[in-house]
Parts: structure tokens; sequence; C-alpha cells
């Protein structure tokens, strides 16, 4: 699967996003134009509700942007339907989520071959292997998600994004649930895959240790893009979110489930 | 997919297990009321005393020219019987062994016998022989073989098979509509469990459609081995269900039980078809999960009530509407339930359908009271309620279907019941009854007729038949009841008034007819009507008289001696007697009893027949309440599938519910509220749609809003409802809020 002659993986031309009715709109995201370079590490970082999450989604094709055009590899993902969405998920785009990645009734390499089966594909069994390793999972390919800790399951959601090659691998928090030390060697899972098989990775993330892994970090506020910073280091990105005056809600994370 | 379908299965089993059972019982359902259908389409009888015939030639029972479906003819009431001469002439044909006449009931009439057996020689082809003897004998006369022979003898044989197969066939009817529903509901179920499964499976790459087949693959297997396990207990369920209704004297006694390969494999085939259609109910509602959905943290609520549903159910309530019309316009008597039934069928589900609009209404109207008796805990039992609107769909619709069904069905048939009797009660005039068992003497009834006190008497014999000439119509293509009366006591013991004609003139081959009907067709006292009798024989009388009578009278009066000649017994036993204005009950009863005694007949109060009518009533009504039974268990089985694996699944939410300071007691009061809004909601709506058909039916039929049957029926029901729905929650509680709260928040959905 190679990709096209673009030299961006995806590129957001203003991008708009609002929720709800008239009465009580929100503008999620307000004009946003940038572009993930292949082969690039980009951090999304902003205090909460700035609208992150919501960038990742528009341009991962989970979600259609009210206006604006996201293009992946070129190709104009807001004219797509569902059905077209989703087979551009399945080969070009891969995910790791903060939490919850796995289907629990799978073993971790039914997990992996997931996104090829669903194509129709008879994973490659070289592959599989190979990806495993890569991931240090080599040896747990029978076990189920339950049987494993937090970072390996983090570590087979990673190993099902490279799978199928993707253009770009959106990752959402994806060490929001671990422990520091595991949260590292996830981190440097997915800065080698950059360094080593030029993979595209865009990271939605609050945390600037997780942020200084990137190439670059992207800054947002209220919807809009807020600057950015080139080869950070964990502390220029602390610095310059305190400046955006959002550090403060940066340890009251959403509290898990609701009565 | 296949294998991520059986995995699923695999590992969420306790969620399948639940859809299982609901499969499982719907298909068993439908295996048992196939073997009844089989059993009445076959109505075998292994012959008693016709064993050594080889061929059985009797009459035929069924009247084909009524007019309506040719493939449902009427079942004649009395014996049909044959010429006694065919056997001479059967006896003669090649290959015939032996010839031997029967007469099995009643007095044959002279030169007519029940029933002829015919034994062939050896190494003759019995199928040809059947083919020379079907050649010689007439229309009216069929030929038996191998287990239809016992048909001969037993003559109620075909009558209750065709009432077994009827009642299994809109058993089926509903068990397929509710079992639709039942997995429907179970899966949908199943389905929000698994929400978060589905996101993600849609976010890395699960199209639509892809999401849609998994559901339909597990839903295929699962009811492949949902009706395979279903063989067994359908089987048996057949065999219980037939020996009731036996017992019951619905089935003919002496009917042998068949339940072979083919109802087995149809009901196989409908029930998975059922499941499916299910599936794709379900499946639907799964594909609209947005992969977005995986990313947020707490499972979001999914849109539930979809248009599509909503307009099912607006369709259904539409066709249910119509139901209720027709019945209420047309239907009475004992067809009602043929409509009524359905009717309140469509009506739950309908009302089930739009569960998730009516579940918000009943929330809002029961939070006052909830939140005024419990405080805080009832506050979350409705913010519980209120926000998780489709669970709280989901669970209720079983509960709605519950009670619409067995409070619609229940009073819709006291309520008709209560009208029927009174209907017979009006039409039957007369204070006193004697029964005569060797047959009424015309003599005792002129002597009778010249006591003191009575105002009239007359003999009494009832049957069925059809006017052939003119065309005409009866009731149904039922044929008309047929009444046999003296004429001197006619006018007294019936409650029409004669308009043209007179009753003195019912003697011999002649008829008394209503005034319109006689209208209708186009005769006028002394016109000819050739009639066909409940034994199969065609009789030519003359209009004697014309009368007016009470609506749905639907009799025609015949001389008693005319008509008795045309029944089984060939004789009236009965003889009905109105007594003076001025005279009471007891002193007829004193007058009759010399009379009485000196023929050896007994004497009765009108009651006697009243009785009869309530036994019969009785048989009839058992069948119904069979069917009002297995439906409304279906349902209670859905009621606590549904709410024990909703219950279930919440363990997590309990146990972060106990972290926040909840003592286990608090959360089971809470889970208990929630149980009582849903059973109070279920039972609110489902009589409400019960009601849609019931306070029409009441003001037809008894001119009261209120159906009869008294209220402790309903208030049995809703308790009954009320402690099911409690059991069905709190012992699953219970089981969840077991171990510490810490692991149970910790637990993966």
């Amino acid at each position: 699967m190679n990709n096209t002659g673009a030299a961006d993986a995806v590129r957001l031309t203003d991008v708009r996003k609002v929720y709800g009715r008239r009465e009580n709109q929100v503008v999620a995201l307000d004009g946003v134009t940038t572009q993930f370079g292949r082969g690039t590490f980009t951090a999304i970082m902003g205090p909460s509700g700035s609208g992150k999450s919501t960038l990742l989604q528009c341009a991962a094709g989970l979600d259609q942007p009210t206006s604006g055009s996201v293009r992946l590899e070129d190709r104009e993902i807001g004219e797509m339907n569902e059905t077209e969405l989703t087979q551009l998920r399945r080969d070009r785009i891969g995910f790791v989520f903060q939490a919850f990645n796995l289907l629990p009734v799978l073993t971790v390499r039914q997990n992996v071959t997931l996104p090829l089966r669903l194509a129709g594909l008879r994973p490659d069994r070289r592959k599989v292997a190979t990806v495993l390793d890569r991931v240090g999972l080599g040896q747990r390919h029978h076990h189920r998600p339950a049987e494993l800790s937090g970072g390996q399951q983090q570590r087979v959601a990673i190993a099902r994004a490279l799978i199928s090659d993707p253009a770009v691998i959106f990752a959402d928090e994806p060490t929001g649930a671990l422990d520091t030390r595991t949260a590292r060697d996830v981190l440097a899972l997915l800065q080698d895959s950059v360094r080593s098989s030029e993979q595209t990775i865009v990271m939605v993330t609050h945390d600037p240790v997780a942020a200084s892994y990137a190439d670059r970090v992207l800054f947002l506020a209220d919807g809009r893009l807020a600057g950015e910073l080139h080869a950070p280091t964990a502390e220029s990105v602390a610095e310059r979110m305190t400046h955006l005056g959002a550090f403060v809600d940066e340890f009251s994370a959403p509290g898990k489930g609701r009565i | 997919m296949l294998q991520l379908a059986l995995r699923t299965l695999w590992f969420r089993a306790s969620v399948f297990v639940a859809s299982l059972l609901v499969m499982l019982s719907a298909a068993a359902i439908m295996m048992a009321c196939g073997g009844l259908i089989e059993t009445g389409i076959r109505t075998a009888v292994p012959p008693q005393q016709l064993t050594s015939a080889d061929i059985v030639v009797a009459g035929d029972q069924e009247y084909h020219d009524s007019g309506g479906d040719p493939d449902e003819p009427p079942i004649l009431p009395e014996r049909v019987r044959i010429d006694a001469r065919l056997e001479q002439t059967i006896a003669g044909l090649d290959g015939v062994r032996t010839t031997k006449s029967y007469v099995f009931e009643g007095k044959a009439p002279p030169g007519t016998v029940d029933a002829i057996g015919v034994e062939a020689k050896p190494g003759q082809d019995v199928a040809q022989l059947r083919e020379r003897i079907d050649a010689v004998v007439g229309d009216r006369t069929i030929t038996l073989v191998g287990d239809e022979r016992g048909r001969a003898e037993l003559r109620e044989a075909q009558a209750s098979g065709v009432t077994v197969m009827a009642l299994a066939g809109v058993f089926t009817a509903f068990a397929l509509l509710v079992s639709v529903f039942g997995v429907a509901s179970m899966l949908g179920l199943s389905i929000a469990q698994r929400q978060r499964d589905m996101a993600l499976l849609r976010a890395v790459g699960a199209t639509p459609r892809q999401v849609r087949r998994l559901i339909f693959r597990e839903t295929l297997m699962l009811s492949v081995v949902a009706t395979a396990v279903a063989y067994v207990p359908g089987h048996l369920l057949g065999r219980f269900l037939f020996d009731q209704l036996a017992d019951r004297g619905i089935a003919a006694h002496g009917v042998a039980f068949h339940q072979g390969w083919i109802p087995t494999v149809a009901a196989t085939a409908v029930a998975i078809v059922a499941a499916l259609a299910g599936a794709l109910l379900a499946g639907r509602r799964a594909a609209r999960i947005k992969p977005t959905q995986a990313l947020a943290e707490v499972g979001v609520e999914g849109r539930y009530a979809g248009a599509g549903r909503m307009i099912l159910g607006v369709v259904l309530l539409a066709g249910a509407f119509a139901l209720t019309m027709v019945t209420i316009v047309v239907m009475s008597g004992p067809l009602t339930p043929a409509t009524g039934a359905p009717a309140v069928i469509l009506l739950g589900l309908g009302f089930a359908l739009l569960a998730p609009g009516l579940t918000k209404i009943t929330t809002f109207v029961l939070q006052w009271p909830v939140h005024a008796l419990a405080g805080v805990i009832g506050q979350l039992a409705i913010l519980n309620a209120r926000g998780r609107s489709s669970r709280m769909a989901a669970v209720m619709a079983p509960v709605i279907l519950l009670t619409t069904v067995s409070v619609g069905m229940l009073y819709l048939q006291t309520t008709n019941d209560k009208a029927d009797r009174r209907a017979f009660a009006d039409n039957l005039v007369a204070d006193a009854v004697l029964t005569i068992p060797g047959g009424v003497s015309p003599d005792l009834v002129h002597q009778i007729n010249d006591l003191p006190g009575v105002a009239g008497a007359s003999e009494y014999v009832n049957s069925l038949g059809f006017i052939e000439k003119p065309q005409d119509r009866s009731p149904m293509n039922e044929g008309w009841t047929l009444q046999g009366v003296t004429a001197e006591g006619a006018g007294a013991t019936t409650p029409v008034k004669i308009t043209g004609g007179a009753f003195a003139d019912l003697r011999g081959d002649t008829i008394a007819i209503e005034r319109a009907h006689a209208h209708q067709l186009g005769v006028d006292v002394g016109d000819p009507i050739t009639l066909r009798m409940g034994d199969n024989t065609a009789l030519d009388v003359r209009v004697a008289a014309l009368f007016s009578a009470p609506d749905g009278y639907d009799t025609l009066l015949l001389p008693a001696d005319t008509l008795a000649a045309h029944t089984t017994e060939g004789v009236a036993t009965r003889i009905l007697v109105k007594a003076n204005n001025d005279t009471s009950t007891t002193q007829l009863a004193e007058q009759l009893d010399g009379a009485a005694a000196a023929a050896g007949a007994t004497v009765g109060g009108r009651d006697v027949l009243l009785k009869e009518y309530d036994d019969e009533k009785r048989t009839a009504n058992f069948a119904i309440y069979i069917m009002v039974l297995m439906i409304a268990g279906y349902a209670a089985i859905t009621v606590i599938n549904t709410l024990a694996s909703s219950v279930t699944a919440r363990r997590r939410e309990f146990g972060l519910q106990r972290l926040a300071g909840s003592t286990r007691t608090q959360v089971m009061q809470m889970v208990g509220l929630e149980g009582a809004l849903v059973a109070l909601s279920g039972v609110a709506i489902g009589s409400a749609a019960a009601a849609v058909i019931l306070v029409p039916v009441s003001l037809k039929r008894l001119d009261s809003v209120m159906p009869a049957g008294g209220p402790w029926t309903f208030i049995a029901l809703a308790i009954f409802t009320l402690l099911l729905t409690l059991g069905a929650v709190l012992l699953p509680a219970w089981r969840a809020t077991h171990g510490r709260p810490a692991e149970a928040a910790l637990a993966v959905e």
C-alpha cells in the first residue's frame, strides 16, 4: 500500500464544527487550518473544551465537519458517505484511544488483525508476528485483553493501528490511563514507528511530557489554533500551556463514570 | 466475522443465555402448535370396531356448498348416514372379500346404516379397490383407509380436529409476532450493553453493513442452537397441550396425537426466520451506533426511538383499530375472539413499540409520588429512569405486552361470555324443562298443554342446517340454528312474534322464518324452501309462518318431529314448558310432577339448559385460557429475561454508587423503586391499550363502559406483574452487589 504523491498526510482547511441546535450552539472548532506532513509526529494540546478531541475526530473521519475541508492523502473526506469513510478508516487510518481499545472477547492476535479481517483480507502471518514483536508482545498473542496490563493493552492497540500500514495514526490520550513508566514505553514505541518507518502520527494529549515526544506541538484554545512549537521539551510545552491560562484544569481530568 | 460472532457468543454467554431462552421457548411453542395442527389435519383415529376392514365407507360429514371457503367446509352436526343397499353393490365389486354394515349411534332410519366395512381379498391392492368403490358410491359418501377409518366410529373427531387446528393456527400466529418482538427487544438490550464493542468495531473499520451482519450471524447461530434444543420441550409441550384439550373435550378422545417431522422442520424454520427478523430490527439500531462513542468515556445513551420503530408502532395500532372496529361491528358471540384476540395482540405490540415515548410520560407523572415517598433514593431512581429511557423502554415493552394481552384477552372473554349468556337466557322462554331420554310422545305434550297454569309446552330439538334454495348465506357460512317446536306450544316457548301465517300451520314439512330473512330470500308464507339438514339430506319445506325476533336470534323453527328425523338421536328428548303469568314456578313444577312421573320424565327448571350451556361454554373457554396463559407465560419469560440482564449489566454502576457512599440496602431500594416504576408504568400503559378494545366492546355488548368480570382478575394480574418485576430486578441486583464495591467498579462492562 503506497502513499499517493501528496506531501501531507492530512490537510485541514478552515474547518468549523458546531454542535447543538440554534438556541444552544457550541462552536467546537472555529476555522482551523493546518496540515500534518508525512512521517511527522504531531501532538495537539489545549485546555479541556479547547476542541482538541473534535479536531482529531474530524481529521480522522470519525465525524464530519460542519464546514471546511479535510483532505486525507488528497482525498476530500467531507464528500464521503458513511461506508466510504469506514473503508477509509479501515485501510488508511489507525486508532489508539485512551482506554477500551480492544474487543474483550478477542485474543491479542485477533484484535490486531481485526481491521484486515473487516477488509476481507487474509492477515500475513509473518507480518503479524513482526508487528507484535515490534510492540514487544510476540509471546502473548493468544492472550485476551483482560489478561494484559494497561500498558500491554495500549501496545496491542498500537500494533492494531500499525498492521494496515496506515497513512496516519490518530491517538487520543494514549497514555492517559497509564502510569508514568508505562506511558514512557508506549510513547517511545510511537516515536520509534515515526523514526524507523516514516509513520505519521497525530496525538491528542494534555501531558507536556507526552507532547515532548512529538516533533511539533499544536496548541488549541477555544476552537482556534493558538500557536505551535517545534522540537518541544516538556518544560517549553508546560510553559506555553501556562501562558494559555489553561493549566488549571490539567489535573482535573474528567471523572470516570457517572451515576 | 464468523469467528468474531462465535467468540462473542462464547465470552458473553450470560447475555446470550437470556436470548437463547427467549428463542427456545418461542420455538418450543411453535413446534407444539405445529404438532396440534398436524394432529388436526390428520385426525388419525385408530379404529376400535372397524379394525378388520381395509376400507370403510361412511357418510361425508363435511358440507361443501355452504358458499364459504371451500378448504374449510363446515362440519355437519348430525350423523350423515348412507344407503344400506350400498353394501350389496360393494360386495359385488372385484377384489372384495367381505362387507359388513355398522350402526354406531342413535337409531338409524330404515334403509340406512352408519358405515360399511370392506375387507379386500388377499393380494388385492387396497388403493385400486378404493377407486372402484369411490366410483359406485355417491358424492355425499366417502371412503376411509388406515387411521382415518376410526373417524366413521368417532364422528366428533373431525369437528374437534378442525377446532384444534384453528386454535393452534391462531396461536402460532401470535407466538410468531410475540417472538419476533421478544427476540428483537432481547437483542436490542444485548446490543445496548455492547455499545462500546460496536462503536470500537465501527471505529477500526467495520461498515454499518458488517455490524448488521455480525448481529445477524450471532442470532442465526443462537437460533439454530435454540431450535435444536427446543425439540424435546416442543414435543413434550405439544403432547401436554393435546392431552389438556382432550381432557376438556375440545379434542375428541381417541384421536391420536401426531407431531412428526413436518411441523418440527416447519416450526424450526419459522422460529429461525422470526429470530432473524428480530435481528434485522435490532441490527438496524446497532449499525447506527457512531464510532465516536468508542472515544467517549461513559457509555452514552444511543437514540432508541427511531423513526422506523415509531412508524411500525403506528401501523400496528392502525391495524389494531381496524380489527377492533370489525370486532365491534361485525363479530358476535363465539366468533369475537377471531378478530378480538389479534386486535389485542396488535394493540399490545403497538403500545410496546411506542414505549420510548410513553415511558417519558409515565416517568413524568410518577416522579412526584416517588420523590415524596422515597426522597434521595427516589430521586436517583427517577433520574436513572429518565436518563436511560431506552433501557427503560426496552424492559417496559414486555411488561406492556404482558398486561395488554392478559387483561385484554381475559376481559374480552368475560364480557362476551356475559353478553352471550344474557342473549341465550333471553331467548330461552321456559320455566320448566322435562327430559325424557327415550323420546317425547306427542300425547304427553298435548297433556301438558292442557294442564292448568301452563301457558304453553313444546318439544325441543336442536340442530344446524343450511338453506339451499333460494340462494342464501348463513352467518359466517356456518349454518343456521334449527329448532324443533310443537305447533301449539311454540308461541309461548319462543321469544318471537308472529307477523304472517300462524304457528298452528307449522306441521309436517314446514318452516317458520324471520321476516327480514324471508324478505331477503324473496319468499312469503306458502312458498317453498329447500333445506340441507344436519345429516346432509335435502328437505323441501313450505313457509308456514313469518316472525320477528331479537337481534342475533339466527334460528329457523321447524316442527319437532320433522327436525328430529334428521338428527342422530332421531327423536326429541325435551319439553319446554312456560307457565301462565299468575302461576309460580313451584306451582308449575307440582302440576308437572304427576304427568312427568307417568311418562318416566324428569322435571327441572330452566337452569337445566343454562347449565348445559355453561358447561359447553366452559369447554370452549378453556381453550382461550390456555392460549392466554401461554402468551402471558412467554411474555413473563421475556420480562424476567430483559429485566434480569439489564440489572446484571449495571454491576459497575452499582459499585461506583456504593463507592460514592450508598449502602447496599440503598442500592437495592433504588433498584426496587426503578422496578416498581417499570411495573406501574407498564401496567398503566398496558391497561390503557387493553381499554382501547374493551371499552367499545363492553358498550356494544353490555351497554356499560366497564367490561364484565369484576376487578379481581385485574388486581391479581397487576400484583402478579409487580411481584414478577420486583423479583426479576431485586434478585440479580442482590447478586450484582454481592462483592466489594471497588472490585465491581473496576469490572469491565
